[in-house]
């Protein structure tokens, strides 16, 4: 057997740990057992959030030298969210380094360190959907939308679930 | 103009070229557009010398950063000589282009479409299959069959493959559900 | 070597055991603790896991103290505990294994050597730690087959019903568990029927090393220097590197890199009780440049995630500007373009509303006028576009012209951009480097004339119609 590095030891015990008990709404795993550095991750929307009974998907992309370094999350389809670019790139502060726009988030504790895991990002995210963050905004307009025509944003993010689940 | 204040002027010109050359060691070239429609400025040329200047990795990515489309040995032939960014950059400013060096002739434009085209299809791919029934190889037949989620132990080894159809095809019941409700009222 | 799980000893008969477990893993590798070291915020990592994230960041991953790699301590009494317990582990879980719904495991004499019985096939459905007896092919638990089933067999007898009762139940019962956890229990199996640790060839005497072997304690090895590469020379860099009798080749990042992880492994490797030989560091240093990408041949732009030019933010110091550039240049012309056309259209709509009049009025102008009003208008154009790429090179080489807006400018403002943009620019710069508010107020009131020679054209015209 090739002998694993600290990131494919790290990442095969992250993922028998999510195996075992997964959190309610997150079902995640590598895309294939050869490359463990390519996740596959199903969220279901929160209820009472206009993610309600919809299924997105992520793909999260690790790093070489994780955990030092955050992993990339990315909605793809991309979902309409303030806080999700256009191209599906999450931003939230639990995937950032470090060091990088200190003003803006007030808690160092949010941020990417070497205990994170796998689980804290996802259940964040599964936060993220149920309540939007307008002050780190990524989606302008979905910001806008989401700030003064919350009706035609929870009908663009229904069509999109709907979409996804192939009944559109 | 009356006179005093084009005397003003030009003094204020000549005290400006004195500092200049006191303090740059090398001669910058002033650039050409001393001569503006006022036929009584007097305009001042100095001959541009051809020697090659140290160029910079940076200079030139400054250069690049005004104006993406030329070339790199465009914006070092051009930084040899004058040598100064901005020199350079009103040098395209004037022309839209900078001289090519020699050996070497004009790039097709249609490269720059091309990449444009490719970014747009990179977009539409991107949002293209948003369908999760399709990636994951969910049919319609499985979705009518009762069994298919109890089936799949047999053909899948790997359990998270097969909560993730679970989580698909409930909730797609679920939102189903929901949707006839709502339709029904 | 396998790897263990804290959830392992949520099936047995002491399930909080798995917090014993887990307090004693680093959380940076998820691993057992090896070297621990304490920080001065007094939390416990591997002397490794630290030091490499200390090489990015200087803070405690834990609580975000500020930490320094010079105040990391050793916590001997930790390792030995540490090492100890991984010791103690399979014994551990074997007999306090839960064997079936409740039922009480049969007592068995501790044993002094380890269950050596290996299973060969991988696909039995027997259950992970039921063994098959050598002589009637029976599966059973090792412990059962050691004490009684095989007095039994090799007498030829039957086991006393009882027994063999209990031997089926646990087996179904087994089994079954294991049909449930489905395929994820492959990674468990892994460890559970996995060759057991081989007898350790020296027994380690954790509490005799601790309590009286205190000598051994501390290691006389000098640590290696932290470098700082800016400061030195290819050559040097190179001359440290043979000193340590380490390669030579490579790129100087690739220099400096190598020199980085021997400096971690090998400080690292002296926070351990028993320190590894430096020939088995080379050996992981091979092995780790062997994997790692920094010394694979690089693709312009990539980054660990790979070639993605967003995965780095603007203000990173290694940021690609140059794919960044090259990646964007059609939008940036695109945006130019756009700029310009918005532009020429302000300027139009501007014209209506103070003049009154339709824009056939300004093409009547003088050619003269006509170049001027040209040059104010595309000057500003041109500043705009200008103003779009790059904001702080607009401040270093043009003005922030304050040119009247009010002035009639032909509709032809996109004509010959750069012809008018050099006159226009030219005054406006170079009266700029003379730094002198005279000049500024020469061209306005430049500027002023034209507006009021043009007013006066507007008013013969209209005399005249």
């Amino acid at each position: 057997m090739k002998p694993r590095s600290t990131a494919q030891k790290r990442l095969l015990k992250e993922y028998q740990q999510l195996a075992r008990d997964l959190p309610p709404g997150i079902v995640a795993g590598p895309i294939s057992d050869d490359n463990l550095f390519e996740w596959d991750c199903l969220l279901e929307g929160p209820e009472d959030t206009p993610y309600e009974n919809g299924v997105f998907r992520a793909v999260l992309k690790f790093p070489t030298d994780y955990p030092l370094s955050p992993p990339l999350l990315t909605f793809d389809p991309p979902l309409l969210h303030p806080n999700i670019y256009e191209d599906g790139t999450v931003c939230i502060s639990i995937l950032h380094p470090p060091g990088e726009d200190p003003n803006q988030y007030e808690r160092p504790e949010e941020r990417w360190s070497p205990i994170q895991s796998v689980e804290k990002i996802l259940l964040s995210v599964v936060s993220m959907l149920a309540e939007p963050n307008p002050e780190s905004g990524a989606n302008i307009d979905a910001c806008k939308l989401w700030r003064d025509d919350r009706d035609a944003f929870c009908r663009q993010v229904r069509v999109q679930a709907l979409k996804a689940l192939g009944l559109l | 103009m009356d006179n005093s204040t084009l005397v003003f002027v030009l003094s204020l010109g000549a005290a400006f070229l004195i500092l200049r050359w006191l303090i740059m060691p090398i001669p910058q070239s002033v650039p050409e557009e001393f001569n503006v429609p006022d036929p009584t400025r007097r305009t001042e040329r100095r001959a541009r010398p051809a020697t090659n200047r140290a160029v910079t990795e940076s200079m030139i990515e400054v250069v690049q950063a005004m104006a993406p489309q030329l070339t790199v040995s465009q914006i070092r032939f051009s930084l040899q000589n004058t040598g100064s960014v901005e020199a350079t950059i009103n040098e395209f400013m004037d022309n839209g282009n900078l001289p090519y060096p020699p050996g070497e002739s004009a790039a097709p434009v249609s490269s720059g479409s091309a990449a444009l085209d490719s970014s747009a299809h990179r977009k539409k791919s991107l949002v293209g299959n948003g369908n999760l029934l399709d990636r994951y190889g969910i049919t319609a037949a499985d979705l009518q069959d009762p069994g298919y989620l109890a089936g799949l132990g047999r053909d899948l080894g790997d359990v998270t493959q097969r909560k993730k159809i679970g989580v698909i095809v409930n909730a797609r019941k679920r939102m189903e559900k929901t949707l006839t409700q709502t339709e029904g009222i | 070597m396998a790897s263990s799980d804290p959830s392992e000893w949520l099936q047995t008969r002491l399930p909080k055991l798995s917090q014993l477990d887990s307090l004693q893993r680093c959380l940076i590798c998820k691993d057992f603790l090896k070297a621990p070291v304490i920080t001065s915020c007094n939390h416990t990592f591997c002397s490794l896991c630290i030091r490499q994230h200390l090489q990015s960041v200087s803070n405690c991953p834990l609580c975000k103290a500020e930490q320094f790699e010079s105040n990391l301590k050793r916590v001997i009494i930790l390792e030995e505990l540490v090492s100890c317990f991984r010791e103690l582990r399979p014994q551990l879980l074997s007999l306090l294994a839960l064997q079936d719904s409740g039922e009480a495991v049969m007592e068995p004499p501790p044993p002094k050597d380890i269950e050596v019985v290996e299973i060969s096939d991988d696909d039995t459905s027997k259950g992970p730690d039921l063994v098959q007896c050598p002589v009637c092919s029976k599966s059973m638990s090792a412990k059962h087959l050691q004490q009684s089933h095989l007095d039994y067999c090799l007498r030829g007898e039957v086991e006393p019903p009882a027994a063999s009762a209990l031997l089926k139940l646990t087996r179904s019962a087994k089994s079954s568990a294991e049909r449930k956890r489905g395929g994820i229990s492959l990674f468990f199996l892994a460890q559970k029927r996995a060759r057991p640790s081989p007898p350790p060839k020296e027994e380690i005497n954790h509490e005799a090393f601790y309590f009286n072997e205190v000598h051994k304690h501390h290691h006389e090895v000098k640590r290696l220097p932290k470098i700082d590469f800016s400061s030195l020379s290819t050559v040097k860099v190179k001359e440290k590197l043979l000193n340590l009798k380490l390669l030579t080749q490579g790129t100087r990042p690739q220099l400096e890199l190598r020199y980085n992880q021997f400096y971690l492994l090998y400080n690292s490797n002296i926070d351990l009780s028993r320190p590894a030989s430096e020939l088995e560091l080379r050996q992981k240093l091979n092995q780790w440049e062997k994997s790692h990408q920094g010394f694979s041949a690089p693709k312009a732009g990539s980054t660990i995630y790979g070639d993605e030019l967003k995965y780095k933010a603007l203000t990173d110091k290694d940021f690609p500007i140059r794919g960044w550039l090259k990646k964007y240049r059609e939008e940036f012309t695109t945006l130019t373009q756009t700029a310009r056309a918005t532009h020429a259209k302000k300027k139009a709509s501007a014209i209506d509303v103070p003049s009154g009049t339709t824009t056939p009025e300004s093409t009547t102008q003088s050619p003269g006028m006509t170049t001027s009003t040209q040059l104010q208008s595309s000057t500003v154009a041109v500043n705009e576009v200008i103003e779009l790429s790059s904001h702080e090179l607009e401040k270093q080489f043009f003005p922030d012209s304050k040119q009247d807006a009010n002035v009639a400018a032909a509709s032809s403002a996109d004509e010959k951009p750069h012809f008018a943009a050099t006159e226009s620019l030219s005054p406006a710069r170079s009266l700029a480097y003379l730094g002198n508010a005279a000049p500024d107020s020469a061209l306005q009131r430049e500027g002023s004339q034209k507006i009021a020679e043009e007013e006066l054209y507007d008013f013969s015209n209209s005399m005249l119609a």
